[in-house]
């Protein structure tokens, strides 16, 4: 009898194995795409090539309701850092991401958590 | 050894060292599948070279004609100190057939032109800009080789 069960049981266990093994390897590609790392690159670069593509005496309000929306998903304040030619997105605790932008122009970045809205003045 | 096959005993083991084997070798092939497609989606060196081309266009189109002692940086609002030491922008201007100007990493003009990561990206257009009724040929080649990280 216990010999008859163990095929089964055997079976079941590399099933499961397979179902936990695949199911972490998905977690990991949905996190990678969606999650902060990512969100914070897309970010850093994007407001990068917005300062880089504004003209002096230009405006530009950047809708970052995802970044808004994480801040309580990760229980961290958002930071948006622009200075030294360097924009820093930070998500989580940590160094965050940099990227660099060329243009020379001032920036100022005020950040409207009410209405999760960045809004950059190119001086 | 004949003996060594008779006494071997058949059956189905599934779960066996060579199981976990296999899943790492999955498993390392989807993490580095999933970091090249993300990584190459985030790349915005092309875009930035075309940003930066543009940028000068304007900027030349409005100081025109510009000969070798033209202020490119103060011009057209460019930082002197990342286009010149950082190593990751390159910036070729030539009108009609004279001596072009160049800013920035001059081997990137090489470089553009080979495929592979680590290499720069660039864009490249001509621009005819008329002035005193004559046409000129300017052709800006710009070039990036930003990664962006976790400084």
């Amino acid at each position: 009898m216990v010999e008859e069960t163990k095929p089964l049981r055997s079976n079941i266990m590399f099933i499961l194995l397979n179902i936990i093994f695949f199911s972490v390897m998905l977690f990991f590609v949905m996190r990678v795409g969606t999650g902060d790392t990512g969100l914070e690159q897309v970010y850093a670069k994007k407001i990068a090539l917005l300062i880089d593509t504004a003209k002096p005496e230009t405006k530009i309000i950047l809708n970052i309701t995802e970044l808004i929306d994480a801040e309580e998903k990760n229980k961290y304040k958002t930071e948006i850092n622009i200075e030294n030619n360097i924009v820093n997105v930070k998500v989580v605790n940590g160094k965050g991401y940099s990227y660099k932008y060329f243009s020379d122009n001032n920036v100022f970045r005020t950040i409207n958590r009410d209405k999760k809205k960045l809004i950059l003045e190119i001086k | 050894m004949k003996q060594i096959f008779l006494n071997k005993k058949g059956g189905e083991e599934i779960i066996t060292p060579y199981l976990f084997v296999v899943w790492v070798i999955i498993g390392v092939g989807i993490v580095a599948g999933a970091l090249i497609f993300y990584s190459s989606q985030f790349d915005v060196r092309a875009k930035e070279a075309e940003i930066l081309n543009l940028r000068v266009a304007d900027c030349v189109k409005e100081n025109f004609p510009v000969s070798s002692d033209f202020d490119i940086y103060g011009k057209c609002g460019l930082n002197k100190e990342l286009i010149e030491n950082s190593e990751m922008y390159y910036i070729r201007i030539k009108v009609d057939e004279n001596k072009p100007l160049r800013y920035g990493v001059y081997v990137f003009e090489t470089n553009c032109k080979l495929k592979g990561k680590g290499f720069p990206l660039c864009y490249e257009d001509v621009y005819y800009i008329n002035k005193n009724n004559k046409i000129y040929n300017v052709e800006i080649l710009t070039g990036s080789n930003q990664i962006g990280g976790r400084i």
